[in-house]
């Protein structure tokens, strides 16, 4: 009887990373992407080959290339943060290829820098470093496809989400680096266009190939450039961010300041008729003084052991290119101390060059505050300007309690000042996020 | 946050002045000189001034508190 041979061993070699040489340069080469690498482009020198079932390497395009250095090298291996886990969030993912992009939008060119990154459980995804700014994004396959909607500014709905159209552009292939899952040559061109619902952006790769068009969906977030460069344990300070990310969300927006404004608007409102209801805005003395003469009179102001307001008031009457002053004192009769008060009123007029003119201020008004309640001693001496024509007479008012603008408008003021100048820089933030876009004054108003 | 934090508490501030402090209008007036005053002995010298009541000249500043 015949027994099988006994295998020779009873477990199939452990998996390992192919080394091989470049077929172009000799530059070594590991494979590290597993049987899903379409092809590898020569970290050295630039040649494109394609791996073959029997480990050779066939090159697809030859270069010779100088080596660019990116700002993640090539196989680094890092820990994405686990708020992205829609993305690969607390994974570990290797870099597995580069590609360095380019659009050229009005003369002016936007390049950035393309990772590819590998999980052999995950599987892939993009980091993205936009040079122009120096802002991040994290994508990976959509896994459906979005309905576009065309119009004036088109959309796209993905889950339930409008997103408004950034940017189209032809993103043009300037360099490469590591393996790829599928085949990407310098110069390769796709239409790119993106779209935004922050803090998430679809982007719609078109590439019209011999075989047909190929169409990708990538699904894209914002990261922070501290955050890639901890995840990756890159030495030294992560590069300055100097732009704002298409998906960025706008740290202005916000429903705090129209809630909290509606209910301090009624608060104040509230305040306001309780305040001006209060307010007894008494006549504590009025009449007339002769201009020259010393007026005294006994006055009660307010209640004992309260502090009120006073306003003073003089009109002079009859005066034109002139002035009149009244020095007004209380005195406290008890303290002997007093309060004092320079009123001054005056009115100019004229004709200049045909045109007749009137300024000054008549009548004067000033208020005071912090008045103690009690029995006071006033005395007015008053000053009237000889020339032009002096003051017939000079009516002098006093009231207390009154009610004073300043304290009722402050609160409003300060109500409506916050709120708008978040609205300000809400709008700002807009502004330069829709600036780089094919909306730069149509969008912002989200 | 350091901003909504300033405008709910600057919001409040402001309505409580209105409420408790502008009856009184110490903070957000003219504040008028204040000092002692004297009797004028001279009161027979002073022009042709009518004086209805004893008329005081102001020393105005602090004298010690005195």
């Amino acid at each position: 009887m015949n027994h099988p041979a006994p295998p020779t061993k009873l477990f199939r070699e452990e998996a390992k990373t192919g080394a091989i040489e470049c077929p172009a340069c000799g530059a070594p080469i590991t494979l590290r992407g597993f049987g899903g690498v379409e092809q590898v482009a020569c970290a050295y020198c630039g040649t494109v080959c394609k791996p073959e079932d029997d480990g050779n390497l066939d090159v697809v395009q030859q270069a010779q290339r100088q080596h660019r250095t990116s700002m993640l090298p090539l196989h680094k291996r890092g820990t994405l943060p686990a708020r992205l886990s829609e993305h690969g969030g607390g994974q570990t993912w290797e870099i597995l290829g580069i590609m360095w992009r380019e659009v050229v939008s009005d003369g002016v060119t936007y390049p950035w820098q393309e990772f590819l990154l590998f999980n052999p459980y995950q599987g892939y995804r993009w980091l993205i470093y936009q040079m122009s700014d120096g802002v991040w994004g994290l994508g990976g396959p959509l896994l459906g496809a979005p309905e576009l909607l065309p119009g004036g500014t088109p959309t796209a709905t993905w889950r339930g989400e409008t997103y408004k159209h950034f940017t189209t552009g032809n993103a043009r292939v300037t360099y490469v680096e590591g393996e790829f899952p599928w085949q990407v040559l310098v110069n390769d061109v796709a239409q790119a266009n993106d779209y935004v619902c922050p803090p998430n952006m679809l982007s719609i790769e078109v590439q019209h190939g011999e075989d047909g068009v190929d169409v990708n969906f990538t699904s894209m977030q914002p990261i922070e450039p501290q955050e890639v460069w901890t995840a990756f344990g890159m030495a030294g300070p992560a590069p300055d961010k100097r732009g704002i990310h298409p998906a960025e969300i706008n740290p202005y927006k916000s429903k705090f300041y129209f809630v909290a404004a509606i209910l301090l608007f009624v608060t104040w409102i509230g305040a306001l008729i309780f305040y001006s209801s209060a307010r007894t805005n008494a006549v504590v003395y009025t009449g007339s003084i002769t201009p020259g003469e010393v007026l005294t009179e006994q006055l009660e102001i307010g209640d004992a052991d309260r502090k009120t307001t006073l306003e003073f008031e003089l009109v002079a009457q009859g005066m034109n290119n002139s002035w009149a002053y009244a020095e007004v004192m209380l005195v406290d009769m008890t303290s002997e101390e007093a309060i004092t008060v320079g009123l001054e009123t005056d009115a100019w007029s004229g004709v200049d060059q045909g045109e007749s003119w009137s300024e000054g201020t008549n009548p004067r008004r000033v208020t005071v505050g912090g008045v103690d309640g009690g029995s006071y001693l006033l005395q007015v001496q008053t000053q009237l300007d000889s020339s032009g024509d002096p003051a017939d007479a000079l009516k002098f008012t006093i009231r207390q309690d009154v009610p004073l603008g300043r304290y009722m408008f402050l609160p409003f003021f300060i109500i409506v000042l916050f709120p708008a100048l978040n609205l300000a820089r809400k709008l700002g933030f807009e502004t330069k996020r829709w600036a780089n876009s094919d909306h730069a004054t149509s969008s912002w108003e989200s | 946050m350091l901003m909504k934090a300033s405008y709910v508490l600057l919001s409040v501030t402001s309505l409580g002045l209105l409420m408790f402090e502008a009856p009184r209008g110490a903070l957000l007036t003219t504040t008028p000189e204040r000092g002692k005053v004297q009797r004028d002995t001279q009161e027979a010298g002073s022009g042709n001034a009518t004086i209805r009541r004893p008329h005081y000249i102001f020393l105005g500043g602090y004298h010690g508190g005195k």
